[in-house]
């Protein structure tokens, strides 16, 4: 069975999410604070395992978040570590990390994932 | 309550600034709620993203971990308690309070003391060390309690006090430097 695109449109509490199958592109735009994060976050992941074991093919991931709580950024973790073992692997992976320029919190967050993985995270900065 | 015992909470929230006094269930919706109200009423304050995200992770321990629990119309199982944030001159503070089983006491206190007696760069070690290596299944891997004490500016304070033969009231009091 073919691979289909995976939306889900932000909420307040929950992350806009795009998962391309064509493209390899990932994003997650928006806050996360949802009152169940692993069942919130368990269809991406999920998702992401068929696309790397199904398409086995490259990936981009953008991640521009402003908030997110404290299971939200395990459920986040899970994810970048799905991304480094496909790297791994040998695929290309490439992270992006977009934080805007004067928000520390998220800027030092990003520095904190990227400390847990061997995977390489881009830093982003935007106005 | 009395028209006095009303006049009195009434005198008593404006003389300590309350921004925000929630007591019954925590829902999902009533946490977005009071969420949207606390950030809209702290303003462009530098310390809002803070106290926001120490509101979200107090509102969760309610939501989820509170002994005192009701069903609501869904028909889910939800936690209640109390939450307050106050204004001083020089500070904010966020408080909140709710029953616990009298036998989680000693683990939970265990829990509150190590995140109180770490500074900022041992929170951080310790937040990533349990981030990567406890599961979430085991009810949120006590990465809350070390979020409130990385993002409060001076160590939380926790108490625990006797409610009756089965449960005692466990509260978090959180501070927040104003002005920078």
């Amino acid at each position: 069975m073919k691979l289909e695109p995976f939306y889900i449109t932000g909420k307040k509490d929950t992350l806009a999410v795009r998962l391309d199958p064509q493209t390899g592109r990932m994003s997650f735009e928006g806050e996360s604070y949802p009152e169940n994060a692993l069942e919130f976050f368990a269809p991406i992941t999920k998702w992401i395992q068929a696309y790397m074991s199904e398409v086995k093919g490259a990936i981009v991931a953008d991640f521009k978040l402003q908030y997110f709580n404290s299971s939200s950024s395990k459920c986040l973790l899970d994810i970048f570590e799905l991304l480094e073992n496909h790297f791994r692997q040998g695929h290309s992976v490439v992270v992006n990390w977009h934080y805007q320029e004067d928000d520390e919190d998220i800027e030092e967050s990003g520095r904190d994932f990227a400390e847990d993985l061997s995977l390489q995270i881009n830093m982003i900065a935007y106005e | 309550m009395t028209f006095k015992d009303l006049f009195d909470a009434y005198k008593q929230t404006t003389e300590d600034r309350v921004l925000l006094l929630y007591r019954g269930e925590m829902d999902q919706d009533t946490l977005i709620d009071l969420g949207s109200t606390l950030k809209s009423r702290l303003g462009g304050d530098k310390k809002s993203k803070n106290i926001f995200a120490v509101f979200v992770e107090l509102a969760h321990n309610l939501l989820h971990h509170s002994a005192e629990r009701i069903q609501n119309e869904a028909g889910e199982n939800i936690g209640t308690g109390i939450i307050i944030v106050r204004e001083r001159d020089d500070y904010f503070s966020i408080e909140s309070g709710n029953l616990v089983n009298k036998e989680a006491v000693a683990s939970l206190e265990a829990s509150c003391h190590e995140v109180m007696t770490l500074d900022k760069e041992r929170l951080r070690a310790l937040f990533l060390e349990r981030r990567k290596n406890s599961s979430l299944r085991s009810t949120g891997a006590g990465l809350g309690l070390i979020v409130v004490a990385r993002k409060a500016d001076y160590p939380p304070h926790f108490a625990f006090h006797s409610f009756d033969d089965r449960y005692s009231f466990f509260t978090v009091s959180v501070r927040f430097r104003k002005g920078e």
